[in-house]
């Protein structure tokens, strides 16, 4: 293909071809080299338009990506793939009220499309509409029952509503329906760790062993390390709370409260200096997460 | 020293059954609360609303002063926004004086209110906090008061004031006073926030990281120095809202634990030397166990699982779960917030005031939670949240576990509230702590209780001498059998208000021996005891001019 490209440089199918080549390579970067020299050639092209998109989205150029896609609805407002990518592409930029709006769009384009009420239920989860996510989530479940994330949605925008029972069940329903999905796991054990009474000691049980099968899955969520971690310097263990404190900060370096945890590991183990280092990061990190835009006051931390 | 009797239970009907009667209206209490609010959802306009316990006359009975919020450019009130003073008519009714005692109508928005004899006269003051200004009214002695802020040295121009608490840091004899700031704002400049397309009220860090800790050092001459920088509290940007005055380490010198709102909590330790060091980070109460510094609003400190030291309570945001922070005499406390099951009983609450108190007289300090949710539209967001919620009476094991009680607390706490400011105090004399509370744009409710009276108990009044007059930083100490029973006389505590400075000790049922003893550690350091005290009583027991004395 390169070498076709070398003989017709200006033919803008043979350079998308490139593009979409390299996509599917997982390098969105040059692909998007391709895709801007196919477009110069043909500026009205929208299929490469949306492959450009598609491929600063990946990148993270996200202005971009939002411009080409607008660009493409200015064109066809009924365009119901763009409007997706289009609530997507807002999602990551933190543009939530945006995005929701283009997923509703994109829902009322394609109704049968999980994907849209999906990309939809995010946005409403981001804008705290925890009630309505859970209703979108559900229509997603509804169109598409296999999708695993989807399901994973609905059980945590349940738990968000404060649906804990129905929460419970949709996370039992799915650890049957994707045995190998080890965010059903770990979602499950943090709600059971989070939402069951001191004295239950089954759900505490329950929470364990699910969080260890999330790790036997995949050795690489340092969420799961971290709530292992945490319940065992809340038992009083801190060597076991090392360990995965340890394992947890490896996998996520710049999360404050794993190092906040390890802080407190090291002082209960008497290793103040590693506390007093552990420490700054953590303050170092908690001062840049707190450099956040206005918000409105409805809900406390989840964690 | 002198120990004797004071004003005895009044014959009062019973108004209904459950632990607390809501006995407003019977009261006379009318007074409405008014906050301002607007389309501008100003965040003061949800943080305000003080009451207080104090007996004014010093007639032996508890009067009950209540602070009123204020207008905002956009949030006018139909009439004059005014404060309310109710005197104690001994017959279970209350007569608002007011106007009559000058304190009726303030400058400035109102918040909360801080009372203590900061001139040892033997008749409390008000400390009123508020936006942009305070006020200290000098208790005149005859019912009335006179307004002596700018002499005092207390104006505090410019500042939103949200939390006051008089104690004598420096052990001279003379209450000084802390006062929590919130963060720089204008009503000309307010952020702006929206859910679903209408006005919400930001996020605290929309209004920026929060302003310092003020410490006024008392002169003895009815001046203040103010001692924020040579104290080393200054250094403490944050966004407080609650502040409790108690011994922490039981080193004699009086500490202080402050809640802030979405910034890490402050634990200043005295260090005898007139500053404060802040352990919080080492006593791991700065922040929750994952790093998070949640909404902390209301604060309270007793000993809740009998170990002789103070512990913490801290109300917070819904799905943050209210703190509990065990001391166990060094550093780190244990965070028992889930282990208490307090954290699970308050998941879906927005707490304001909080106060321990021993409703039914065991021996045993529970602990009652006022809350109410600050966006009337989260509602829309959320089945287990409401705007307005109930109040919780949790009741202690001894161990400091504690079950909700709730269900048969009275119809009070089956009724939701927008409830802010917790007062506590026991209002009738009969030995059971009753309580006062604020509900934003509502009348107060006044809870009286009907239970501690049945069990055995013994209440005192402290008179400092050497001491500041109120005793704020005494600790007392009864023996019940090989239980230890501590409790300290606290500057602050709950939220926005201030409480009857008497001490009362639940007994139990059992019946015991006839008397009891205390024993006395004065703010001065002074220990004392004072035997063969009659029970079901208040005593009133005067610090001893020099050395320890026993006896009655």
């Amino acid at each position: 293909m390169r070498q076709a490209v070398e003989l017709s440089p200006k033919n803008p199918e043979y350079l998308m071809r490139v593009g979409l080549i390299l996509s599917m390579q997982e390098r969105p970067k040059v692909a998007a080299i391709f895709y801007e020299r196919a477009l110069k050639l043909d500026p009205n092209n929208l299929i490469v338009r949306r492959h450009l998109a598609g491929s600063q989205w990946q990148s993270g150029r996200l202005d971009a990506a939002r411009e080409n896609m607008e660009f493409i609805l200015k064109t066809n407002p009924r365009d119901s793939e763009a409007l997706l990518l289009l609530g997507m592409v807002l999602m990551d930029a933190g543009r939530y009220p945006e995005a929701h709006a283009a997923a509703q769009k994109a829902a009322k384009a394609m109704p049968s499309s999980d994907q849209a009420y999906a990309v939809r239920a995010m946005a409403e989860m981001r804008m705290l509409r925890y009630t309505e996510a859970a209703k979108s989530y559900g229509q997603a479940v509804d169109l598409n029952s296999r999708a695993p994330d989807v399901n994973l949605g609905l059980g945590m925008s349940l738990w968000a509503a404060g649906n804990t029972a129905e929460a419970c069940a949709i996370f039992e329903q799915g650890l049957k329906r994707f045995p190998e999905d080890a965010h059903h796991y770990l979602e499950y054990g943090r709600l059971l760790l989070k939402s069951s009474k001191p004295d239950d000691l089954s759900a505490e049980t329950r929470a364990i062993a699910l969080l260890q099968n999330a790790l036997t899955l995949n050795r690489s969520l340092p969420e799961a390390h971290y709530l292992l971690g945490d319940l065992a310097l809340r038992r009083g263990n801190s060597e076991e709370a090392l360990q995965h404190l340890e394992q947890a900060v490896k996998l996520d370096p710049g999360s404050s409260k794993i190092h906040f945890a390890l802080s407190r590991t090291h002082r209960r183990l008497g290793r103040m200096d590693d506390a007093a280092r552990d420490e700054g990061i953590f303050q170092t990190l908690k001062a840049r997460e707190e450099a956040t835009p206005s918000a409105p006051l409805l809900v406390g931390g989840l964690e | 020293m002198a120990a004797f009797r004071v004003a005895p239970g009044m014959p009062i009907p019973q108004v209904a059954s459950g632990v607390f009667s809501d006995v407003t209206v019977a009261s006379g209490i009318n007074w409405k609360h008014f906050n301002g609010e607007s389309p501008d959802a100003h965040l003061i306009e949800t943080k305000n609303g003080g009451a207080a316990f104090f007996d004014l006359d010093q007639d032996g009975l508890l009067d009950i002063f209540l602070v009123n919020g204020g207008e905002t450019p956009r949030g006018k009130s139909s009439t004059p926004v005014r404060n309310a003073l109710y005197r104690n008519l001994g017959n279970g009714t209350f007569e608002d004086t007011a106007a009559k005692a000058g304190v009726e109508r303030i400058s400035f928005y109102g918040i909360a209110v801080a009372v203590g004899d900061y001139d040892n006269d033997g008749y409390p003051d008000l400390l009123i906090a508020g936006y942009p200004e305070r006020a200290l009214f000098h208790n005149n002695r005859d019912g009335t008061f006179s307004e002596v802020t700018e002499k005092a040295g207390l104006k505090g121009a410019g500042r939103w004031s949200t939390a006051a608490a008089w104690f004598d840091y420096d052990r001279d004899g003379w209450l000084d006073l802390v006062v929590c700031h919130y963060a720089p704002m204008s009503f000309g400049s307010p952020p702006r926030c929206e859910f679903q397309g209408k006005p919400a009220y930001c996020a605290p860090s929309s209004y920026g990281k929060g302003a310092p800790l003020a410490l006024y050092r008392n002169n003895g001459n009815g001046t203040f120095a103010d001692a924020s920088a040579t104290s080393g509290v200054d250094k403490n940007i944050g966004r407080g809202l609650g502040a409790v005055a108690v011994d922490v380490d039981d080193d004699g010198w009086t500490d202080l634990f402050v809640a802030r709102d979405g910034s890490p909590n402050l634990l200043l330790m005295n260090q005898r030397n007139g500053m404060f060091r802040d352990s919080a980070m080492e006593a791991e109460v700065a922040y929750d166990p994952n790093g998070t510094a949640k909404a902390g609003m209301g604060i309270d400190a007793a000993d809740v699982n009998g170990d002789g030291r103070p512990d913490f309570v801290m109300t917070a945001f819904n799905r943050e779960q209210h703190s509990l922070f065990i001391n166990p005499g060094r550093f780190p406390f244990e965070d028992c917030t889930v282990t208490s099951s307090l954290g699970f009983l308050t998941t879906s609450y927005v707490g304001w005031g909080t106060h321990f108190l021993d409703y039914d007289n065991d021996g045993t300090m529970d602990l009652l939670i006022v809350s109410g949710h600050v966006n009337k539209i989260v509602e829309q967001m959320s089945s287990d949240v409401t705007y307005k919620e109930r109040p919780l009476l949790l009741r202690n094991d001894g161990k400091g576990n504690f079950r909700n009680v709730q269900e048969t607390a009275g119809p009070a706490f089956q009724t939701s509230y927008d409830a802010r400011g917790l007062a506590v105090g026991d209002y009738d004399n009969d030995g059971d702590v009753d309580a006062a509370v604020i509900r934003l744009q509502d009348t107060p409710v006044l809870l009286r209780n009907n239970v501690g009276e049945n069990s055995n108990w013994v209440g005192f009044q402290l008179v400092g001498t050497k001491s500041n007059r109120d005793a704020i930083g005494a600790k007392l100490t009864i023996r019940l059998g090989d239980r230890k029973l501590v409790r300290w006389i606290t500057g602050g505590a709950s939220i926005f208000s201030s409480h009857d400075r008497r001490v009362v000790f639940g007994l139990g049922a059992n019946p015991g021996p006839p008397t009891t003893s205390v024993e006395i550690q004065w703010p001065n350091g002074l220990v004392h005891t004072v035997d063969g005290l009659a029970l079901k009583s208040y005593h009133k027991l005067v610090e001893p001019p020099s050395a320890p004395t026993a006896g009655p």
